[in-house]
């Protein structure tokens, strides 16, 4: 049984944190554009009513974009109707959501290659190529 | 000729999750969660990934006195990939007495061998509470809760009090504390001591203060020694039934309409107006809920003497001459209410203890209004 299945309905209730969120964004979005800020909103502990994540996303609407990644459970991310909206839902491995935020920027941080890996990946390669070229050079001789 | 004796390398927590096939994205997935459970601004996530990828796998000794095992219970029923799960990996637990393999004295040498090797630098883990009325009511290796605390701490950096047990003497304290029960700040005075209160406490709180002390060192506390980040706001103002609260909307039994519209569980004695814990937002059980979710009022256990707070069910009572509205939002406002309400059922059995007489529970909620 699903905790669905309980009869118990509640009633619609809204905890007034919508707007300001919605203006949050907003403030955010502006950021972005005159200091190049990257911005991040953790809507998973903020009092959110459903009734009110669904406006939420009423309002953002759906853009472009709609990724998902593979790392520790999914995570998806999926940019809004405005350009620089981005909303990033971490999963576990059974599909729960544990994470929800609303990023602001060009792409989500976790999109991003990261640095370490970066290096990582050059020295790999550089290994790689060093040992490919004495091979070489081996049968050459 | 001089020769140069290099450190042994020390295996920091981000190549330790390295090794167990988290990538860096995943780190930073975790590192997000992390800070969203420490309530920590998101512009802090590069912060707190930076820390952890660099700090050293922290030995972790844990003590468990006059417990129930639930605090470890709660570490350890999480599902993975989860935070709690991560950091508990990460660390180097070197002693608990219900997860480690060794018994007797192979697990009592494997404690003393942690504390000589680390000493100074190990992080102590306490859950239960001590007795001092008499050494015997609860030993480990046939050494007394107050010796070992005392032996363990000495060498500790930090002590986490994990559990109202240990936090504040829990269950075991309740009145007539039969057996002496303190908690661990009531004999260890010059060690920092976090905290980390709850019957049992929320499992990522646990481990988030454990992240907290490796990235930032001890934590920012309350009053009472908990974490700021999990413990700075109280469940009424976190609740989701709070609308229904500033409506004046209230289930008055638990199966009436209001019960079941969801309304708020003030008059049913839900406790959230004066505890402090992370409940209404870390849920439990892997996110799914928490009790006022589930229909119940919280019952206050991250708080002291909770389980004689005067009773789970009498609402919390009003001051005298506090009438409607204005009490209800007085009550909510966390004026000492409990407290008074407490002290007055603690008189009713004082002078029932003085006459030899029972008191019964209606006797008990006479002397407080709800």
């Amino acid at each position: 049984m699903s905790l669905h299945a309980i009869p118990v309905h509640a009633e619609a209730a809204v905890t007034g944190n919508l707007r300001p969120v919605q203006h949050e964004i907003r403030q955010a979005l502006s950021e972005l554009i005159a200091h190049g800020t990257h911005g991040m909103i953790d809507l998973h502990s903020l009092p959110f009513s459903p009734q009110e994540y669904a406006a939420l996303d009423d309002f953002l609407g759906e853009g472009e974009i709609d990724l998902t990644l593979n790392v520790l459970g999914k995570t998806r991310l999926r940019e809004s109707s405005y350009a620089g909206i981005w909303r990033v839902e971490h999963f576990d491995d059974n599909d729960k959501r544990i994470g929800y935020f609303i990023e602001i920027g060009h792409v989500p941080e976790i999109l991003r290659s990261q640095c370490d890996d970066i290096k990582e990946g050059l020295a790999t390669m550089t290994t790689i190529l060093a040992m490919e070229e004495n091979d070489n050079e081996d049968d050459a001789t | 000729m001089r020769t140069t004796q290099h450190e042994p390398h020390e295996e920091t927590l981000g190549e330790r999750l390295r090794s167990q096939g988290i990538s860096r994205r995943g780190f930073l997935k975790f590192c997000g969660l992390l800070a969203s459970s420490m309530a920590l601004a998101p512009a802090m996530v590069p912060k707190i990934a930076a820390a952890l990828e660099q700090a050293k796998r922290p030995s972790v000794i844990w003590l468990s006195f006059q417990e129930c095992t639930g605090c470890t219970e709660s570490l350890t029923r999480s599902h993975s990939p989860s935070i709690e799960g991560l950091i508990f990996d990460a660390i180097s637990l070197d002693y608990h007495h219900t997860l480690q393999a060794a018994s007797g004295y192979g697990a009592e040498e494997a404690r003393a061998e942690a504390m000589k090797e680390h000493y100074g630098k190990y992080v102590l883990v306490v859950d239960g509470s001590i007795p001092i009325g008499n050494p015997g009511f609860s030993t480990i290796a046939g050494i007394s809760n107050l010796d070992m605390l005392k032996e363990a701490a000495a060498g500790a950096a930090a002590i986490i009090a994990v559990g109202t047990c240990a936090a504040f003497g829990g269950l075991p304290k309740a009145d007539p504390n039969p057996t002496g029960a303190v908690s661990v700040a009531d004999i260890i005075k010059d060690k920092p001591i976090i905290n980390v209160s709850g019957c049992p406490p929320i499992p990522v709180v646990i481990t988030g203060t454990i992240a907290h002390i490796l990235t930032f060192g001890i934590p920012e506390l309350d009053s009472l020694g908990r974490p700021k980040a999990f413990y700075g706001q109280n469940i009424h103002d976190r609740c989701y039934r709070r609308p229904f609260y500033e409506r004046g909307l209230f289930a008055e039994t638990f199966d009436d309409e209001g019960a079941k519209a969801g309304w708020c569980l003030y008059k049913l004695g839900c406790k959230g107006p004066v505890t402090y814990n992370a409940c209404a937002t870390l849920k439990w059980n892997e996110g799914t809920s928490f009790p006022i979710e589930a229909g119940h009022g919280c019952i206050g256990c991250s708080e002291p003497n909770f389980w004689d707070f005067g009773g789970f069910y009498k609402a919390l009572s009003i001051p005298t001459g506090m009438t409607g509205q204005t009490a209800v939002y007085a009550a909510a406002a966390g004026i000492a209410v409990g407290v008074a309400a407490g002290a007055m059922n603690k008189k009713a059995k004082m002078d029932a203890d003085s006459l030899h007489k029972t008191v019964t529970v209606d006797e008990l909620n006479q002397e407080s209004p709800s």
